[in-house]
């Protein structure tokens, strides 16, 4: 009977091993992206053609299990960096993906990386560390300790690192040392998990499982205003033109006006939305979960077009690409969609190796 | 024929129905207003429940799924306690089955003959089927609440999302702390200590708990099924997150609680553990004077541990108390 049930049980229910939802980047006419659970590779923009794939397709490369990759590639002058849930930063040649060195943050990284303009590479991990090293080595140059797991990328500025973590805390850290620089961190109700965003010079949005989002004072850590959803925030918002645009798990996307928090509009989607709204061919594309795509007119929220249904579980950021918008689907299909109207463009073709 | 246990109510059989046709009003009314009821009755209630321990244990999830396990497996162990005991009259029964089986050819007879023989024992047939049911229902939502909370991907966290309840004390408990002992609870055991102690503990459980079997095939069946329980559970639990080994630990442990309070202590012997097969198959029943029918205790009362005053000759005393003590047995010798 137990056994049956255990089956009948197995059978019913989806255990999701992690996959990664991993945004592509574009960089000189080729396009990194994880197209396979746990494998970073470099496509030709053109033709989607694969240039490499990391970890190789060797007895050697099939002994590295990468797990999945959450965050978005960084692209420098002639590397690519990564982190992965297996809780290594990777550093590849751009040109080839041979590895050029690998770091142990000691646990999971989900958040992802930052790289600087001037040189410095920034990772987060899930045992609550920051730490800065440098990209040509890989070796460390400082650490900090944010207390609880950090579930996203850094935002850096001129002037500081700012980290959530699970345990609701927002932290601005020295961009050298990654001492703290507040009196003491802002504190929400629950876990922040959204990657800090900018507004202006001198705010900072988040949001989280209290379903709160937040703007903050960058320069003390205040809170400005907030504003409550209807579930937890996790999509990085965009921002343009005074406006905020948070997606959140209900299926909202919320316009709130970046000054006060004030909601200008809200669209619904039928799937919860974790992936960041992009602003492409003038309107704002947004995707849920469910792989439901819809072009909104940024002043009243209206859907211009939509769906575009892609029959596949999206949670990674959409990215331009020339006049297309692509994303990655989970399992790592790629998909194109031209902005303007959301056609799905004849080079939607699912690129394996 | 046992008089006293035709004429005792059997009240508590109608407490499964009655939570089963409780639940199927529930269903019909979620379903009329458009809600998933699997989700909404059970599913979403347990990993609530089970975020909630969490922070009653202050933030160990792993003592919160023990937590769990007691609490379900003690609000269910009326149902559980009466599987058993129907299961162990049904086995007690066995050989007269058999025999009637044996001596009446047309099966509308021996249908009827086997109803009388029920009635006569106060054996409802279906009387393991319901609270084995409910059991079963239980232990599939609990599963898959424990799939949904310890996920162990970030991917899992969005369906937890759509299923936490609005309150901050449960928000503030995720993500919820996957590590108790050794054990990534959202990721599988590569050291393999969970599975083996998950395969151990059901063969415990299996084997100190098989019942008597007259029958050579049925016995057979029982002896393989004590190795391939165990093996399956194995087999699931090296490819499922650590949390669920451990609810199976614990439910095991608890199992073994309940059935030593059902069987007896006669059951948890060395000799019962490390021999192959069961414990020896009862006699066939020898037939009775009408007389002593009258006095002799139904096989489900014998279940419960319950001795006849007299023991006929030639048939197997059943005269051990719940906890095996042999009562009456040197009497009997004399």
């Amino acid at each position: 009977m137990a056994v049956a049930a255990a089956f009948v049980a197995t059978g019913c229910a989806q255990i999701a091993s992690p996959s990664g939802w991993a945004g592509p980047v574009s960089s000189d006419g080729t396009v990194y992206a994880s197209i396979e659970s746990g494998r970073m590779a470099a496509l030709d923009s053109q033709n989607f053609s694969v240039k490499w794939v990391f970890p190789p397709k060797t007895d050697e490369g099939d002994k590295l299990k990468l797990e999945g990759i959450y965050g978005a590639p960084q692209v420098g002058k002639d590397t690519i960096y990564f982190g992965a849930y297996d809780g290594y930063v990777y550093a590849l040649n751009a040109s080839d993906g041979s590895q050029r060195w690998q770091f142990n943050t000691g646990d999971r990284i989900i958040g992802g990386l930052a790289l600087t303009e001037d040189n410095r590479l920034y990772v987060t991990s899930t045992n609550g560390a920051v730490y800065l090293l440098d990209p040509d080595k890989g070796s460390q140059l400082a650490r900090s300790d944010a207390g609880d797991g950090i579930w996203s990328a850094p935002l850096v500025t001129r002037t500081a690192v700012f980290v959530d973590s699970v345990d609701g805390k927002l932290q601005a850290l020295d961009p050298q040392s990654l001492a703290p620089l507040w009196d003491k961190p802002f504190k929400a109700g629950a876990g922040l998990i959204t990657d800090p965003v900018l507004a202006g010079e001198n705010t900072v949005l988040v949001g989280g499982i209290d379903e709160t989002f937040y703007a903050l004072d960058a320069a003390t850590g205040a809170m400005k205003w907030s504003f409550g959803g209807g579930n937890w925030f996790w999509g990085r918002p965009l921002v343009d033109q005074g406006t905020v645009y948070a997606p959140n798990l209900d299926g909202k996307v919320y316009a709130l006006d970046a000054a006060t928090g004030s909601l200008k509009w809200a669209f619904a989607a039928p799937g919860p939305v974790r992936s960041a709204p992009l602003l492409a061919g003038g309107l704002v594309v947004v995707v849920d979960k469910d792989g439901q795509m819809f072009g909104l007119d940024p002043a009243s929220g209206k859907a211009a077009w939509g769906p575009t249904v892609l029959n596949k579980t999206v949670l990674s950021d959409p990215v331009l690409l020339g006049d297309k918008v692509l994303i990655v689907a989970e399992g790592g299909d790629l998909f194109a969609v031209t902005p303007a109207d959301g056609a799905l463009a004849p080079v939607n073709v699912t690129v394996k190796q | 024929m046992s008089a006293g246990a035709v004429t005792t109510p059997r009240r508590g059989n109608f407490t499964p129905f009655a939570i089963v046709l409780a639940l199927a009003v529930g269903v019909f009314v979620l379903l009329a207003a458009g809600r998933d009821p699997w989700n909404d009755l059970f599913i979403n209630p347990l990993i609530n429940a089970l975020i909630l321990l969490d922070k009653v244990v202050l933030g160990q999830f792993g003592l919160a799924i023990l937590m769990f396990t007691l609490i379900l497996r003690v609000a269910t162990i009326p149902f559980t306690i009466r599987q058993l005991e129907s299961t162990r009259a049904m086995q007690t029964v066995q050989p007269q089955i058999q025999e009637l089986q044996k001596k009446y050819k047309d099966p509308k007879r021996r249908q009827e003959e086997m109803i009388k023989l029920y009635r006569e024992n106060s054996i409802n047939p279906l009387g393991c089927a319901m609270p084995l049911m409910i059991q079963m229902v239980v232990f599939i939502a609990l599963y898959r609440a424990l799939v949904f909370t310890v996920g162990g991907s970030p991917e899992s966290l969005i369906g937890l999302s759509q299923r936490l309840y609005p309150f901050s004390f449960l928000q503030t408990s995720v993500p919820l702390n996957q590590h108790f002992l050794w054990l990534d609870l959202g990721a599988k055991d590569t050291t393999f200590i969970l599975p083996l102690v998950v395969g151990l503990s059901t063969y415990v459980q299996q084997k100190m708990t098989m019942t008597p079997n007259a029958s050579a095939q049925m016995q057979q069946q029982q002896q393989m099924m004590t190795w391939m329980m165990p093996m399956m559970l194995v087999f699931l639990t090296l490819n499922l997150p650590s949390g669920v080994g451990v609810y199976w630990v614990a439910s095991n442990v608890f199992s073994l609680f309940v059935s030593y309070y059902v069987y007896g202590r006669k059951a948890f012997t060395w000799r019962q553990l490390l021999l192959p097969g069961g414990p020896p198959a009862p006699a066939p029943a020898a037939k009775k004077p009408a007389a002593d029918e009258e006095d002799a205790p139904s096989p489900k009362a014998k279940a419960r541990g319950e001795s006849a005053p007299e023991t006929p000759a030639g048939t197997e005393p059943q005269a051990r108390d719940r906890h095996g003590k042999r009562r009456g047995k040197r009497k009997n010798r004399r």
